[in-house]
């Protein structure tokens, strides 16, 4: 049976959050400081230039897990808004709190049926939310811990999985991501996993994942402001 | 639903039965808010159309209309109002009953 129409709009518009790229792209940014600062702190000797590029660093990355959202409305605002709009999604821990009129017309069995279907989608959303974070965990644990080098392989290929089976519904990311993975994780194991262990693996890792989501929201933007120019006239 | 059959389709809310403005709070439901830009795009209409839809269903009180900013990005933000969404719960319930009831055909 096909969504409801409330449902899919719904769904539109958690999709729309994404449908610029600014998420994936501030995400990719976060990933690629912290690899540079594992990296560049390693056996580094200390200097003044050395304590003030950490501090910048430290203070950017801190900015992007803090204000995340906060970054990517203030970018929204100056691109995305105006050319197709602004819309607030829902807030899924008040979908069944937030309209009582619901809660009455429950009694009737359309409105159980519905509210039932709101519910099995949100319990989905959150199963694959959990299997996504546990993929990622598992192999960025397992690649800065087995010293085996075709774990980075593995890891890959796990981290593909998880973020597919995360991520499908609401914000399907590009082929170039999901098979960037396990080409990154092969790559990784050829190339860098003989010389490098332990937390540099994850640096390592982490770097090509930045990488990756940074380019896959730099193309989502490119194609987005392609389809959307700005119009001459946007307010009634 | 007062449970008459045919009779309770005259109940059916006509402010909300028009298929534009059926668009409108149908996102609208679906969202927490919205702006005149997104509106226009999801619902595929002319700036008049959906500024005159939107001015009836202000008038109705189904919704609020207000002006803020996003940034120096000036917006028109659309929300329901509880009557209005009571008042689309209440209409999606009689249509339902229209369409999921049962239909016997002649034998």
């Amino acid at each position: 049976m096909p969504p409801s129409p409330v449902l899919n709009a719904q769904q539109r518009a958690w999709r729309y959050w994404f449908a610029d790229g600014f998420s994936t792209l501030v995400a990719g940014l976060g990933c690629l400081l912290i690899a540079f600062f594992i990296l560049y702190t390693r056996d580094r000797r200390v200097t003044p230039l050395s304590i003030l590029v950490t501090l910048i660093v430290l203070f950017a990355y801190g900015a992007i897990i803090l204000g995340q959202r906060q970054i990517v409305e203030w970018l929204k605002s100056k691109i995305t808004y105006p050319r197709t709009g602004f819309t607030l999604p829902p807030d899924l821990s008040e979908d069944s709190s937030g309209y009582p009129g619901l809660t009455v017309l429950s009694l009737q069995d359309a409105e159980c049926q519905r509210l039932l279907e709101v519910e099995r989608l949100y319990g989905d959303r959150t199963r694959r939310m959990l299997v996504m974070s546990a993929a990622m965990l598992l192999a960025m644990f397992g690649i800065m811990l087995i010293p085996n080098r075709w774990i980075c392989a593995a890891a890959g290929i796990v981290t593909s999985i998880g973020l597919w089976s995360g991520t499908r519904k609401e914000q399907p990311l590009s082929w170039l991501v999901l098979a960037g993975f396990p080409v990154v994780g092969i790559g990784m194991a050829l190339f860098v996993a003989g010389h490098v262990v332990g937390p540099d693996r994850g640096a390592y890792f982490l770097a090509s994942s930045g990488a990756l989501f940074f380019l896959e929201g730099a193309l989502t933007l490119v194609g987005y402001l392609r389809r959307n120019p700005m119009p001459k006239q946007t307010q009634a | 639903m007062s449970g008459n059959g045919i009779k309770d389709l005259s109940s059916l809310d006509r402010m909300i039965h028009e298929p534009a403005r059926l668009m409108i709070m149908t996102i609208l439901y679906a969202v927490q808010e919205a702006d005149f830009v997104y509106l226009q795009r999801e619902c595929a209409l002319t700036q008049g159309n959906l500024s005159s839809h939107l001015s009836k269903l202000e008038e109705a009180r189904y919704l609020i209309i207000s002006k803020t900013f996003k940034g120096k990005y000036p917006l028109t933000i659309c929300r329901l109002t509880k009557r209005g969404r009571q008042s689309f719960e209440a209409y999606s319930a009689t249509l339902r009953c229209v369409t999921e009831a049962p239909v016997s055909s002649k034998s």
